[in-house]
C-alpha cells in the first residue's frame, strides 16, 4: 500500500511537469523506477509508456480544447518522427549507445545554450502563409496567430529526433519542443501542446508492443496511470498561467538536467 | 509547402500568395472565440477538427478514468493485490464476467494505451469527410509507419 502511493504520488509530479513542458516523463521515470525501487529496465519502460500516454491524453484534452494543439503541424512532423524511430532499429547496429547518449547530450547542452542566448521576449509570431493558425494565450488572454518556417528542415529535425529516441528509448519531447519553437517559429506554448500530442501517437505503438509482450506490469502502472492522469490536469493549468520567458528557463533547466543524466548513463554503460 | 517567408513580413493577404502554397489546405485550429468573418469556413473546418479530437479524448479519458477506478475500488474490496503482469487480451473478456478486478484494470490500461490511436483515426475520418486528400494522405502514412512499427516490434 505504501508503494502504491509513492508511486502514485511519483506519477502526479511527473504528469504534471509533463504535461507543463511537453515531454512525456519517461526520462525522469525510468531512472526513479530502476534506481530507487529496483524495477527491471524492461518493466520500468512499460511503466514510462503508459505515463506519457497518460500525460499526454489528459494534457491533450486541456490543450486541444484551448485550442492550442497545431493537430496538422503534428500529423506531418509524426511521419518524419515515426519513420525515425523506425530508422532507428537499423542504425542501432552502426553507432554505439554509448556513443549516441554523449552527443545527445551535447546537443541537449547546445539547445539549452541557444534557448539563454535568445532575446528575454520571445519574438512575435508572424503568418508566415504555410499552415498559419492561431490560439488564445490563456495567460494574457490574447489571440496568436502564427506560421511555420523551415518546416522541410523541421522535419528533417524530426527524422532524427525520433532516430535517436529509437534508439535510446526515450519519447523525445525534449527534442521536439526545441524544433518547434526555434527551428520552426512555433510560440513555446503551442510547441508544447503540439509536442504533447504527438509523443502520445509513438508511446501508444511501444505501448502495445510492451503489453503484449508482458512488460506492462499493472501493480507499477496503474498507480502512475492515476497520478499522472490527476497531475497533467494540475500541470496543464499552472503552465497556463506561467510567463513564457519563465517557462522558457524551466525548459532549459530540464535540458540541463536531462544532459547530466545521459552523460551519467554514457559513463555507466 | 516548406517555403520561408521573411519572419518581418506582418500577415500576408490569402490573395497575394502564390497557388502552390494551398492556403485552403493549411487551415489554422482556432478556439471558438474572436473569429474573423473572411476566414469563416477554414475556422469552421478547424474547429470541427478540434472538436472531434477533444471529444475523442475526453470519451478515451472517462472510460479509461472509471474503469481504472472500479478495478482498483474492486481490488481493494476483494483485498486482491495489484498483478505483476497483465493478461493477454483473451482473458480479459471472461474476467470481466466474473468481476475480476485484475481484468477491469487491464482493459483500463488497453483503452489508455489505445486512446492516441484513436485520436488519430478519429482525424483521418474528420480529414476524409471534409475532403481535405493532403492530409488524408499524411494522417494514412502516420497509421502505416505505426502499423509497420507494431508489426516489426512483435517479431
Amino acid at each position: 500500500m505504501v508503494t502504491i502511493l509513492l508511486i502514485l504520488a511519483i506519477g502526479l509530479v511527473v504528469g504534471g511537469v509533463g504535461a507543463m513542458m511537453g515531454i512525456g516523463g519517461g526520462i525522469l521515470l525510468i531512472p526513479i523506477l530502476t534506481a530507487f525501487l529496483g524495477v527491471p529496465i524492461k518493466t520500468a519502460i512499460g511503466t514510462s509508456i503508459v505515463c506519457v500516454i497518460a500525460t499526454s491524453c489528459a494534457a491533450g484534452a486541456v490543450y486541444v480544447g484551448r485550442g492550442m494543439t497545431h493537430n496538422r503541424l503534428a500529423m506531418i512532423l509524426e511521419v518524419a518522427t515515426t519513420a525515425g524511430a523506425l530508422a532507428g532499429g537499423v542504425t542501432a547496429v552502426l553507432i554505439s549507445p554509448r556513443l549516441l547518449a554523449l552527443l545527445f547530450a551535447c546537443i541537449l547542452i547546445y539547445v539549452a545554450f541557444i534557448m539563454h542566448r535568445l532575446p528575454k521576449e520571445e519574438r512575435p509570431p508572424v503568418r508566415t502563409g504555410a499552415l498559419d493558425t492561431s490560439y488564445i494565450d490563456p495567460r494574457t488572454g490574447g489571440r496568436v496567430t502564427y506560421g511555420i518556417r523551415r518546416l522541410g528542415m523541421g522535419m528533417g529535425a524530426s527524422f532524427l529526433a525520433g532516430n535517436v529516441s529509437g534508439l535510446l528509448g526515450i519519447g523525445g519531447g525534449i527534442i521536439k519542443v526545441p524544433i518547434m519553437n526555434l527551428m520552426m517559429g512555433v510560440p513555446l506554448r503551442a510547441a508544447i501542446a503540439t509536442s504533447n500530442f504527438m509523443i502520445g501517437i509513438t508511446a501508444a505503438t511501444s505501448g502495445i508492443i510492451y503489453y503484449m509482450s508482458g512488460f506492462v506490469s499493472p501493480k507499477l502502472a496503474i498507480p502512475t496511470a492515476l497520478g499522472v492522469l490527476a497531475g497533467a490536469q494540475i500541470g496543464t493549468r499552472v503552465g497556463g498561467r506561467i510567463r513564457s520567458q519563465r517557462l522558457r528557463q524551466i525548459f532549459q533547466l530540464l535540458l540541463l538536467a536531462f544532459a547530466t543524466m545521459m552523460l551519467v548513463q554514457a559513463w555507466m554503460k | 509547402m516548406n517555403e520561408e517567408k521573411n519572419p518581418g513580413i506582418p500577415a500576408i493577404p490569402e490573395e497575394d500568395l502564390p497557388d502552390s502554397i494551398h492556403i485552403r489546405d493549411f487551415p489554422a485550429e482556432l478556439a471558438t472565440a474572436g473569429i474573423e468573418p473572411e476566414e469563416e469556413p477554414e475556422i469552421l473546418a478547424r474547429r470541427d477538427l478540434n472538436q472531434v479530437i477533444h471529444s475523442m479524448l475526453t470519451v478515451g479519458l472517462v472510460t479509461t478514468t472509471v474503469v481504472l477506478l472500479l478495478g482498483f475500488a474492486l481490488s481493494i474490496i476483494y483485498r486482491q493485490p495489484l498483478a505483476e503482469k497483465a493478461s493477454g487480451f483473451s482473458e480479459i473478456l471472461p474476467g470481466l464476467r466474473r468481476g475480476d478486478p485484475e481484468s477491469f484494470l487491464d482493459l483500463g490500461l488497453l483503452l489508455l494505451i489505445a486512446t492516441p490511436i484513436l485520436r488519430v483515426i478519429g482525424s483521418l475520418i474528420e480529414f476524409i469527410s471534409k475532403r481535405n486528400w493532403r492530409y488524408t494522405y499524411i494522417t494514412s502514412l502516420v497509421l502505416l509507419v505505426l502499423a509497420l512499427s507494431m508489426m516489426l516490434g512483435k517479431g
